[in-house]
C-alpha cells in the first residue's frame, strides 16, 4: 500500500476546481446561454455609456466649433454705413478688436445678383497665397456655379478670369477651392472702395469676444448713431441638443437596470445549476470556503469572458450607432462630425464592472442559499419559497421614500429626480409578483371553466419562480413605453410649436437701407391679409439679461403656444407682458405678478397675464402685447416682416428678392424651415428610438433564455400532466397561456409606471435642467405599439423552448 | 465505538404542530459491525442518518463519530467529520456525473488525504467494476452505479458507513450482490456500516436489526 502525502486545503480546492472544469469539458455549450446574455447585457449598456460618453465629447467639439469669435456686431442707428472716421476714432481709443466690414451686392451681366463681403484679406492671403489675392474679386467654386460663371480652373492666381456687371463693368477674378465662406465674393476692402465708388465706409464692424467692462466702455464710446448687436448664436438648437443628450443619459440609466436586471437573472440560474454540485460535495465532506474559492474564480473568469464577447458586440453596436448620432450631430449644428470614436481602457473597465456586479451579485444570493440552506441526502439544496412578503416590504417602503421624496427644481437636480423616479420604477419591479398573483387571483375567481382556472391557479404558483425574466421584460417594457411616449410628446409639442411660430406664408429681413422699399412693395399688394414687423430689444431683470419683443399685431400674439393664460382683466394705464416658461420657472414668477425690467434708467412695470412655452430656448423672453413705441423701452431693432397672404400664394422668393434688390438669404419661406426643423428632429430621435428598442430585444433574448431553463426544469410536472391525458399541444397551450397570462399583467403595470416615468421627463427632468418643459402627450400609439413589439419578440422567445420541452417530453 | 448515540431527542416543526421524532434514542455500533435500520416511513431514520452524518443540527444529546463529538462542532468540523470518518451511500447514488468512474472512486479519497492507487484499484476489482473505470456514470446502469458509489464511499478508508436504502433503486437480484459485497467489503476494511432500509431480506444480511417506531428505537435481531 502505498499512501501518497498531500496539501489538505490545496488538494481540496483543486478536487473542487476539477469537479467544475469537468463540468465544461463534458458540457461543452454549459452557461453559454448565461455568457451571452451577460456579454449582451453588458454590450448594451456599454453601447448606451458610450454613445453617451461619445455624443458628449462631439457635442464639446461641436460647441467648440460653434463659437462663434464674434461677439457682437456695431451698426449704424438710421441704415446709414459706418464712417471711416468712426473707425480711426475707435481704433484710436484702444479697440483694436474691430474688423471693418462692407456687405454690399451687385448684378451680373446675366441678370443674377452677386453679394459681395469687403474685408480686410491680407491675413488669407498670408495664410492661403495659392488661393487668395488683394488684388482682384476672389470668388469660391461653389458660388460661381450658382450663378452660372464658367471659369477657367488651371488659370494661375495672376492671369485672372474676368466677370461682367450689368452696367458693364468688368472685374478681375480669382477662382478658388475654398468654399467655407458661403455665398459671397470676397474682396480686399481697399479695391472694393476703389472698384465701386458707391461703397462708402463699413456697413458693420465686427467685434471679437472682449470682457463685459470693455464691452460696457466700447458701448460708452459709440456717438449716438451707432449700437452694439449681438451676434446671432445657435442657442435654441444647442438646447434641443442638450435635450437629446438628457434622453440618452435618461436611457443609460434605465438601461443600466435593465440590464443588470437581466444579467443577474441569467447569473442566478447559471449558479442555481451549480447548487446540485455543491450538494454532493458538501456530502462528501468538501468545506465551504472551498466551494467558495472555486465559485469566486468560475464567476472571475465568466465575467472575463462575457465583457470580451459584450465589449465586442459593443464596437459593433457603437460602429452602426454612431454614424447616426453623427448625421444627427450634422443636421443639428451644420457641422461636419466624423461620427467615430477612440476607444478608451475605461470602457473595457466599465464593462467588466457591470458583468461582474451582477455575476457576484447572483453569487453571493446562491452561495447563501448553499451556506444556510438544508442539504438532503439526495443531494438536493432544498429551495426555498418565493418571499412574497418581504418583496411587497421591500416595494412598499420604496413607495414610501418616492412619495416622501421632495421634488427640487434646482440646478443640476435632474439627478435627484431622475433617482426619484427610479425609486418608483424599483418599487413597482419588487411590488410586481405580489400584483400578478392578485391579478391571477383575482382571474380565477371569476373564471368558470375548469381548465381556464387551473391554468389561472397554476399560474399563480408559476410567479414566484417566473419573477426574474419577468421583472426584466416589465422593465425594458417599461422603458420603452416611457422613451416612445417621451419621443411622441417631444414631436407633437415641436410641430404645434413650429406651426405657430412659423405661421406666416413669408419673411423678409432687410438692412435699414432697405426698409422703405421693402414696406412700400408690401403696402401695394391686396393679396397680403397682413404684414408683421419683429422688434426687439434688451433689458435687464435684475443681473439677468432678457429679450424684449414687442408683438405688434394680434397675428404675432397668436404664433405664441401658452402654457398658462390669465383670465383677469387688465386695468387701464397698465402694462400687460407674456414670459417664457424659463424665466417663469427659475424666478419664480406666476400670473398676475407685477414684474419690472430695468434698461439703464428707464424701467417698465408690467402685469404677467400669460406663460408661453419657448421650446430649446436657454435665454429669458419677454413679449409685450404693445406696439413698440409704445413701451418705456429703447434700443429696438428691426428683424423683418411676417406676410400673411389671403390665400394661397405661390410667389417665387427668386424673383421677390430681386424685385426688391435683396439677397435670397433675405426672403425665406416659414414653411420650408418648418419642415428642415422637423426633419431635424426625427433625425434627432432616432437614436433614442433606436436604444429603446435595442433593449427590449435584449430583455427578450434574456426572457428567452430564462424561458428555457425554467419550462425544462418544469419537465416532471409537465410529465404529470401529460401522464393524466394532457396531449402535446394542450401542454404546449397550458404553457403559453400561463406566460401571456403574466406578460398581459406585466403589461397592465408597466403602462401607468411607464405614463408617469414620461410625465417625469418631459414635465419635471426637462424644467430641473434646461429651464423648460413640455405637455406630456398621452396617445395610445406608443403604449400600443411598444406593446405590440414587445409580445411579438415574447411570442418566438417563449414559444421555441416550450415547443422544445414538448416535443421532447416523454414519459420516461 | 465507531457510532455513539446517547440519550437523543428530536422534534420537528409540522405545521404548526412540534412533533417529537425521536425521544431518549441511545445506539452504539462498533467498528466492522454491520447495523440495519428500519422503519415505516416519516419514523425518521432519514433524519437520524442526516443527524449522524452533520446534515442537521442536533437538538439535544450526544452523537459521536470515531470519537468525536458532533454536538458543538461548527460547520467545518462537521465537513472534516464527513471527509475524514463518514462515507455516505445514497439511494439514488448521487455521482458526480462531470467525472469518469475512477475519478469518482479516488475523489473522497483524495479529499480525506488518503489518495491511494492500489486501494482504489482493489476496491474496483472486489466489486467488479474494474472495467469501467474510464467510463461516465450517465453510460452505467444502476447496480454498476451503486457499486461505484460503494467504491467512493470505502475507498477514503472511513470508520462509519452510512447507507441511505443502497438497494432502493435496484432490482431483487442486483439488490443482493450489492449487500453482500458492501457487508463483506465493510468487514474486511473494520468499517462500521449503519444501513437504513425496507427490505427485510437486506436487513437479514446485517449484524444487527434495529427498528424505529413511536420515536424510540428498538433491537429486533442480534
Amino acid at each position: 500500500m502505498q499512501t501518497k502525502p498531500s496539501t489538505k486545503t490545496n488538494s481540496e480546492f483543486f478536487l473542487v476546481l476539477k469537479a467544475h472544469l469537468a463540468e465544461y469539458l463534458n458540457k461543452p455549450l454549459l452557461n453559454l446561454g448565461f455568457i451571452l446574455s451577460l456579454a449582451i447585457a453588458t454590450s448594451t449598456l456599454l453601447c448606451i455609456l458610450v454613445l453617451n460618453h461619445a455624443s458628449e465629447q462631439q457635442y464639446q467639439a461641436a460647441n467648440r466649433g460653434l463659437k462663434s469669435p464674434v461677439s457682437f456686431y456695431i451698426v449704424a442707428n438710421s441704415g446709414d454705413n459706418i464712417s471711416r472716421h468712426d473707425f480711426s476714432h475707435l481704433k484710436a481709443q484702444g479697440f483694436y478688436q474691430l474688423a471693418p466690414i462692407h456687405l454690399f451686392g451687385k448684378t451680373l451681366a446675366s441678370g443674377k445678383k452677386i453679394s459681395f463681403r469687403a474685408i480686410d484679406i491680407l491675413p488669407l492671403v498670408l495664410a492661403m497665397p495659392k488661393s487668395f489675392t488683394t488684388h482682384h474679386i476672389n470668388l469660391s467654386s461653389k458660388y460661381a456655379k450658382a450663378l452660372g460663371l464658367t471659369l477657367n480652373s488651371t488659370t494661375d492666381i495672376n492671369d485672372a478670369n474676368q466677370i461682367t456687371l450689368a452696367d458693364g463693368q468688368s472685374l478681375k477674378v480669382n477662382y478658388n477651392q475654398i468654399n467655407d465662406w458661403g455665398k459671397v465674393a470676397l474682396v480686399d476692402l481697399p479695391l472694393a472702395w476703389q472698384l465701386f465708388p458707391d461703397i462708402k465706409g463699413f456697413s458693420h464692424l465686427m467685434v471679437t469676444a472682449i470682457s463685459a467692462d470693455e464691452k460696457a466702455r466700447l458701448a460708452a464710446a459709440l456717438p449716438e448713431y451707432l449700437s452694439i448687436q449681438e451676434a446671432w448664436s445657435l442657442e435654441e438648437r444647442e438646447g434641443f441638443a442638450d435635450a437629446l443628450h438628457l434622453n440618452l443619459s435618461a436611457l443609460a440609466i434605465l438601461g443600466f437596470i435593465v440590464s443588470l436586471f437581466i444579467a443577474f437573472q441569467a447569473a442566478d440560474q447559471a449558479w442555481q445549476k451549480r447548487g446540485e454540485l455543491a450538494a454532493k460535495l458538501r456530502l462528501l465532506g468538501v468545506e465551504l470556503t472551498s466551494i467558495l474559492k472555486v465559485m469566486l474564480c468560475e464567476a472571475l473568469l465568466l465575467t472575463l469572458l462575457a465583457s470580451i464577447i459584450g465589449i465586442a458586440i459593443a464596437f459593433a453596436l457603437v460602429s452602426i450607432l454612431l454614424p447616426i448620432l453623427g448625421i444627427t450631430l450634422e443636421q443639428l449644428y451644420q457641422l461636419r462630425q466624423s461620427g467615430h470614436f477612440q476607444w478608451h481602457w475605461l470602457y473595457s473597465l466599465w464593462a467588466f464592472a457591470i458583468s461582474a456586479v451582477a455575476v457576484f451579485l447572483a453569487l453571493l444570493k446562491q452561495f447563501r442559499l448553499i451556506s444556510s440552506a438544508k442539504i438532503a441526502l439526495t443531494a438536493r439544496i432544498v429551495p426555498q419559497p418565493f418571499n412574497y412578503r418581504a418583496s411587497a416590504a421591500i416595494g412598499v417602503t420604496l413607495l414610501a421614500v418616492f412619495l416622501l421624496w421632495p421634488e427640487v427644481y434646482g440646478q443640476n437636480s435632474w439627478h435627484l429626480l431622475m433617482i426619484k423616479y427610479g425609486l418608483l420604477l424599483i418599487a413597482s419591479v419588487a411590488l410586481l409578483p405580489n400584483i400578478l398573483s392578485y391579478l391571477l387571483k383575482g382571474m380565477s375567481y371569476f373564471t368558470r371553466s375548469f381548465r381556464v382556472k387551473f391554468v389561472v391557479k397554476d399560474a399563480r404558483q408559476q410567479v414566484g419562480r417566473r419573477y426574474l425574466p419577468l421583472a426584466a421584460f416589465y422593465l425594458a417594457l417599461t422603458a420603452s413605453i416611457s422613451a416612445a411616449l417621451m419621443v411622441n410628446s417631444f414631436e407633437k409639442a415641436f410641430t404645434a410649436y413650429l406651426e405657430q411660430l412659423l405661421s406666416a406664408d413669408l419673411f423678409i429681413s432687410y438692412n435699414p437701407k432697405q426698409k422703405n422699399k421693402v414696406e412700400a412693395w408690401l403696402k401695394q399688394q391686396d393679396d397680403i391679409d397682413e404684414y408683421v414687423l419683429f422688434k426687439q430689444t434688451v433689458a435687464k431683470y435684475g443681473n439677468d439679461t432678457l429679450a424684449v419683443h414687442a408683438l405688434m399685431s394680434a397675428k404675432q400674439q397668436n404664433s405664441l403656444l401658452f402654457k398658462a393664460r390669465s383670465s383677469k382683466q387688465q386695468a387701464t394705464g397698465q402694462f400687460s407682458c407674456y414670459i417664457n416658461e424659463q424665466l417663469s420657472l427659475k424666478k419664480g414668477l406666476a400670473l398676475n405678478e407685477q414684474f419690472t425690467v430695468e434698461q439703464g434708467l428707464q424701467q417698465l412695470t408690467c402685469t404677467i397675464t400669460a406663460i408661453f412655452y419657448d421650446y430649446g430656448n436657454q435665454g429669458y423672453s419677454v413679449k409685450i402685447p404693445l406696439k413698440a413705441q409704445e413701451i418705456p423701452l429703447s434700443g429696438w431693432r428691426e428683424h423683418g416682416f411676417a406676410v400673411y397672404f389671403k390665400g394661397r400664394n405661390n410667389l417665387s422668393t427668386a424673383a421677390l428678392a430681386e424685385q426688391l434688390g435683396l439677397d435670397n438669404e433675405q426672403i425665406f419661406l416659414p414653411e420650408e424651415i418648418k419642415t428642415m426643423a422637423l426633419a431635424i428632429f426625427k433625425q434627432t430621435f432616432v437614436l433614442t428610438q433606436a436604444i429603446a428598442f435595442v433593449l427590449l430585444i435584449i430583455a427578450c433574448f434574456g426572457l428567452f433564455l430564462s424561458a428555457n431553463n425554467l419550462e425544462l426544469a418544469r419537465k416532471p410536472d409537465l410529465h404529470i400532466l401529460s401522464s393524466l391525458g394532457y396531449s402535446r399541444i394542450e401542454l404546449f397551450s397550458h404553457m403559453l397561456m400561463q406566460w401571456l397570462l403574466l406578460a398581459f399583467g406585466v403589461l397592465l403595470l408597466s403602462w401607468p409606471i411607464a405614463g408617469l416615468l414620461a410625465k417625469a421627463l418631459v414635465a419635471k427632468v426637462l424644467p430641473a435642467s434646461f429651464g423648460w418643459s413640455m405637455p406630456l402627450v398621452l396617445d395610445i400609439a406608443p403604449f400600443a405599439l411598444t406593446s405590440i413589439t414587445g409580445l411579438l419578440i415574447l411570442l418566438p422567445a417563449l414559444a421555441i423552448p416550450l415547443y422544445k420541452l414538448n416535443v421532447r417530453a416523454s414519459l420516461s | 465505538m465507531s457510532l455513539l448515540i446517547q440519550s437523543l431527542n428530536h422534534q420537528i416543526i409540522d405545521g404548526d404542530n412540534h412533533r417529537q421524532l425521536l425521544v431518549d434514542l441511545n445506539l452504539s455500533v462498533a467498528p466492522g459491525e454491520c447495523v440495519a435500520l428500519m422503519g415505516d416511513s416519516g419514523s425518521g431514520k432519514t433524519t437520524l442518518l442526516n443527524l449522524i452524518a452533520g446534515l442537521e443540527p442536533i437538538q439535544q444529546g450526544k452523537i459521536a463519530v470515531a470519537g468525536i463529538s458532533l454536538t458543538q462542532a461548527s460547520d467545518r468540523q462537521l465537513s472534516q467529520l464527513r471527509k475524514q470518518h463518514i462515507g455516505i451511500i445514497f439511494q439514488h447514488f448521487n455521482l458526480l456525473t462531470s467525472l469518469s468512474v475512477q475519478d469518482n472512486i479516488e475523489f473522497s479519497a483524495k479529499l480525506a488525504g488518503r489518495y491511494d492507487v492500489m486501494h482504489g484499484l482493489a476496491l474496483a476489482e472486489q466489486l467488479g467494476i474494474s472495467h469501467l473505470l474510464k467510463k461516465y456514470p450517465a453510460t452505467l446502469s444502476g447496480g454498476e452505479m451503486q457499486r461505484v458509489a460503494i467504491a467512493r464511499a470505502l475507498n477514503s478508508k472511513p470508520k462509519l458507513l452510512l447507507a441511505d436504502e443502497p438497494t432502493g433503486n435496484l432490482d431483487q437480484q442486483n439488490s443482493s450482490q450489492v449487500v453482500a459485497q458492501l457487508v463483506q467489503l465493510a468487514k474486511s476494511n473494520n468499517t462500521a456500516l449503519l444501513m437504513v432500509t425496507h427490505s427485510a431480506d437486506v436487513a437479514a444480511s446485517m449484524d444487527k436489526i434495529y427498528r424505529l417506531q413511536e420515536s424510540s428505537i428498538r433491537l429486533v435481531t442480534d
